[in-house]
């Protein structure tokens, strides 16, 4: 995963899993952050077949996402709840699920740190 | 391991810098777009320090964003060295993210104008990077270029006044078919055009003829209008050759060859033929079509050469306009690619009575802005413009208005070229 900004930026190692049977037997969940997050006001994504880019309209500052960052980002704002991503990515990628909490929460809080995503807090969305 | 990586520990003490045209015609060639599945697969055999220049280049010369994605699109991101990716994705990502913001800029200016029912052809680089290379990340964008009917300049510089744009520049140095202004933060620069072309006696392009063509389209939200694929052509070729003398970069290239290959059912090439020769622009259109078929393979037919009374281009020619190319758009602001034109003109007298034109023109134009309604004003903008020019480009300009000057030694435009282009 890669993440690039003004400032800075974090990588982690990770394969999409190609067979998800394996998925099954290794996966093992730990608990995230309760709640789930949505794209904050004032934020423009670009997707760029693949990768995309954030701009944050409030800082002007920009942040480029490789295709697993983005697919984190995807799900994160997409899914009923920040432990749901968890676990649709845990199925996707070949992962440790420790790894992958420690992960998934250093970029959550990379994302909510520069504005580009908001914590909503009231659980999951009724269908 | 890759290939690139074993060689950089024996390149590391050895920098040799590449040619700037060599560096160019390496960049054209990973540019050119794969004929099909069966294309071999080339073999690249780049030093570290080749592929470090070859990503400075490409990001001098406009086409950085477009190589990442080129590489990326043929999966050949392992045979480049790492740092040299990470250079083109960084600067993938930041003309993403720049151009993302120009767009939604432009949507604020071109709601506002169709508010005030102005038309709108939008240009260059907001035109092509969202409807010719599809993927807004892919054109390197400086600015918004958008044209406007020559009675709705004042409306239209009042209406992005109201959305906190100011002048750019004072008017008298504006060159006098558009005016350039800039949002309060000053991120986004707008160009509002009324004419395609710098006032000359070689080249026009009628704003008529292309209100006439214009033809539907949706950008940035917006509807609005666009040039049709001929005119697109013509002005783009145009575009790179007489007003940047080719100093572009590799930008123009790719612009003209992507918009050739994404209108290329539909694209009438008697009409740009036609077009061309009633506008004096023949040469510059075969020249930049040229150069695009020879280093990118783009499908232009032989015909259309003919047509254009060039099936053969002098290689001199070819290698000054690669010369240009490689030079970088850097080098444009040295000096205003309108004066080389106007310089070139043979004798004293032709070039001082291009000189006059070439200040008194836009001034005429700064006139008509809203802010200068008097004949005092325009006196005033004609006497600033000639200073202004004296001021910044005196020496120069007493150099070549000398009789006997072939070449402009030490700004490196060779002015049998320039003659050639406008013949």
């Amino acid at each position: 995963m890669s993440v690039t900004s003004g400032r800075g930026k974090s990588k982690v190692v990770a394969r999409r899993r190609k067979s998800t049977a394996s998925a099954a037997v290794r996966a093992k969940p730990a608990m995230m952050p309760s709640g789930r997050v949505i794209k904050a006001p004032g934020v423009l994504l670009q997707d760029l077949d693949g990768e995309a880019v954030l701009l944050n309209l409030g800082n002007e500052q920009y942040y480029g996402l490789d295709a697993i960052s983005f697919r984190m980002y995807k799900l994160l704002v997409s899914s009923i709840s920040i432990q749901a991503a968890y676990e649709r990515l845990l199925q996707e990628y070949d992962v440790a699920p420790d790894q992958l909490r420690k992960d998934l929460q250093a970029f959550l809080e990379h994302l909510r740190e520069n504005g580009l995503v908001r914590r909503v807090d009231d659980g999951p969305r009724s269908a | 391991m890759r290939l690139a990586q074993v060689r950089s520990a024996e390149d590391s003490d050895r920098h040799v810098s590449m040619e700037p045209e060599k560096a160019t015609l390496l960049i054209l060639n990973l540019l050119r777009i794969p004929a099909g599945a069966t294309q071999v697969r080339q073999r690249w055999d780049f030093s570290a320090s080749d592929w470090q220049q070859l990503a400075e280049s490409a990001d001098q010369l406009g086409v950085a964003p477009l190589l990442y994605f080129e590489l990326r699109k043929a999966g050949r991101e392992r045979d480049v060295l790492t740092s040299a990716l990470q250079d083109l994705q960084r600067s993938f990502h930041q003309n993403a993210a720049r151009n993302l913001r120009l767009y939604h800029e432009l949507a604020a200016v071109l709601s506002r104008l169709d508010g005030l029912h102005v038309p709108v052809i939008v240009l260059k680089g907001a035109f092509l990077a969202s409807e010719v290379y599809v993927n807004p990340a892919l054109r390197v964008m400086s600015d918004l270029d958008i044209l406007v009917p020559p009675h709705d300049v004042p409306a239209a510089l009042e209406a992005l006044k109201g959305l906190g744009y100011g002048l750019l520049i004072p008017p008298w140095i504006n060159v006098g078919w558009h005016v350039e202004v800039a949002s309060p933060d000053c991120l986004a620069h707008v160009e509002i055009h009324w004419q395609l072309n710098a006032p000359s006696k070689y080249h026009d392009l009628p704003v008529e003829d292309v209100w006439r063509s214009a033809r539907p389209a949706r950008i940035a939200g917006a509807d609005v209008s666009a040039l049709p694929p001929e005119e697109l052509v013509i002005h783009l070729c145009y575009h790179t050759a007489v007003l940047h003398l080719y100093r572009q970069g590799l930008r123009s290239l790719a612009d003209i060859d992507r918009t050739v290959r994404r209108y290329k059912s539909s694209l009438n090439w008697q009409e740009v033929t036609a077009l061309s020769l009633a506008r004096g622009l023949h040469k510059v259109v075969a020249l930049t079509l040229h150069l695009c078929r020879q280093h990118l393979d783009t499908p232009v037919p032989d015909s259309t050469f003919q047509e254009l009374h060039c099936a053969k281009i002098d290689s001199n020619i070819e290698q000054t306009a690669l010369r240009q190319i490689s030079s970088g758009p850097g080098a444009i602001e040295s000096f205003p690619a309108g004066l080389w034109r106007v310089l070139s003109e043979e004798s004293p007298m032709g070039k001082a009575g291009m000189l006059v034109k070439y200040i008194v023109s836009p001034a005429r134009t700064a006139y008509q802005l809203p802010r200068a309604q008097s004949r005092i004003m325009a006196v005033y903008y004609v006497l600033r413009r000639a200073m202004y020019l004296m001021q910044s480009y005196g020496r120069t300009i007493l150099l070549l208005l000398r009789p006997v000057t072939r070449d402009a030694q030490g700004a490196g435009v060779n002015l049998h070229f320039l003659h050639w282009l406008a013949s």
